[in-house]
């Protein structure tokens, strides 16, 4: 144990000091994963200036929406786009020459990356609750320690989608086009665009048997109190767990079998 | 020799551009799965931004004064001037930058005519004398070993 600590500190350290070099990158990145619930939240508040939205404030929306902006940002998931790129280009090469598997690698670039960019989103979140009463939220430790587990599930369950679903560039050249069509359907299943329950029930209803509303609606229900039942808990909580151990499972086959069909020249 | 007129430089400029227009089409049409699979991505997205609108608009009949159709409009010239600025700048200028970091813009550096244009040619292929780092180039030997540089400099591009 005291040694995977010792290569994830190292491991961690070194993609922190990559980030470093992309400041100005990582800075628009940032920008635009809050953009998009910023103008989320932007339409939503101008239509429930009529009145509720099925239950659904204003004040309701705008910290539903903070939540979102915090949750994605922890919760990213890039590694499909940079995986179809190694394999296609040949740069997997030396990562397997390595001592250590490329995904632990990959597992500590999230881990740098989602340290710095979510604090900012954090404290902006603190800065916009000083003067704008209606994100504040109660104080709630035993919560905010629920939906602190409830985002690493999150962020675990997505990166090994993407991790996998990216593996399959082994195979295809297509692999980034699954991620697109997945990116697509989750901007309304994972509840991005709207909280679940505002969908056509049908469509919430199908989006709970997918994976899509624990890597998002999940974490921001509990963080925001809409999650409040041990029922509810229950629910979340094993189908996070679920999901998990399926992409888990997932990313153990596609890399088995990818790693021994695979056969570069060059770099 | 005498310099050629302004004419005969335009006629030129006009040969290479179709020259490369020509080039690219048929590069673009070599990949027909690919092509397929662009348009079909085209009209995912556009399936998903009517989506969005019919999700907001189940809550409500109109947006800041807006209508659903007026709406659909607005999304409708957005497209068509998206798809221009796509069509015409965007695939271009988005390689530039690639190829700078590759090294590979050595090799448009070195032609006679500059390629991002094609509207004149370029006096001294914009080389300034001093050795470029070929470590990461793609004309570098591929048994050649990167430098911890190269290997970086993919990373989040």
């Amino acid at each position: 144990v005291r040694q995977w600590l010792r290569r994830y500190a190292a491991l961690i350290r070194a993609a922190w000091l990559v980030d470093l070099q992309y400041r100005a990158a990582i800075a628009i990145w940032m920008l635009w994963n809050v953009t998009e619930p910023a103008i989320a939240l932007g339409i939503w508040w101008s239509i429930a200036g009529a009145g509720a939205v099925q239950g659904f404030d204003r004040a309701e929306f705008a910290r539903y929406f903070f939540g979102v902006a915090l949750v994605n940002q922890l919760a990213l998931a890039w590694d499909a786009w940079y995986i179809d790129r190694w394999i296609r280009e040949g740069e997997m090469n030396f990562r397997l020459a390595r001592p250590i598997k490329p995904v632990h690698e990959a597992v500590a670039d999230n881990i740098a990356y989602k340290l710095r960019t979510a604090s900012v989103v954090l404290l902006l979140w603190i800065l916009a609750a000083l003067v704008w009463p209606p994100v504040r939220l109660p104080f709630a430790p035993g919560r905010w320690a629920l939906f602190a587990l409830a985002a690493l599930l999150a962020a675990a369950i997505r990166f090994l989608n993407g991790y996998a679903t990216g593996l399959l560039a082994f195979w295809t050249t297509r692999a980034t086009a699954l991620m697109e069509l997945q990116f697509g359907v989750a901007l309304f299943l994972s509840g991005r665009l709207a909280p679940l329950a505002l969908l056509p029930p049908a469509v919430a209803r199908a989006a709970h048997l997918l994976w899509f509303p624990y890597v998002l609606a999940f974490p921001v229900e509990v963080l925001t109190g809409a999650v409040a039942t041990p029922a509810d808990y229950v629910r979340g909580f094993a189908g996070q767990a679920a999901w998990l151990l399926v992409w888990w499972a997932a990313y153990r086959a596609v890399w088995a079998s990818g790693i021994r069909r695979y056969g570069a020249v060059g770099g | 020799m005498t310099r050629p007129g302004p004419l005969e430089r335009f006629g030129a400029a006009a040969r290479v551009l179709g020259a490369l227009w020509r080039v690219n089409v048929v590069e673009e049409l070599q990949y027909r799965a690919n092509f397929v699979a662009s348009l079909l991505g085209t009209l995912f997205w556009m399936a998903m931004a009517l989506l969005t609108l019919a999700l907001f608009f189940r809550h409500t009949t109109r947006l800041g004064g807006w209508d659903y159709w007026e709406v659909v409009a607005l999304l409708g010239v957005f497209n068509a001037l998206t798809g221009v600025i796509e069509a015409v700048l965007r695939p271009g200028i988005g390689e530039l930058a690639d190829e700078v970091r590759s090294g590979r813009l050595d090799l448009i550096l070195v032609r006679p005519w500059r390629s991002d244009s094609g509207s004149r040619p370029t006096p001294s292929g914009g080389w300034d004398g001093r050795p470029r780092p070929r470590a990461c180039s793609r004309l570098s030997s591929p048994s050649a070993p990167r430098s911890r540089s190269c290997m970086l400099s993919g990373w989040r591009s």
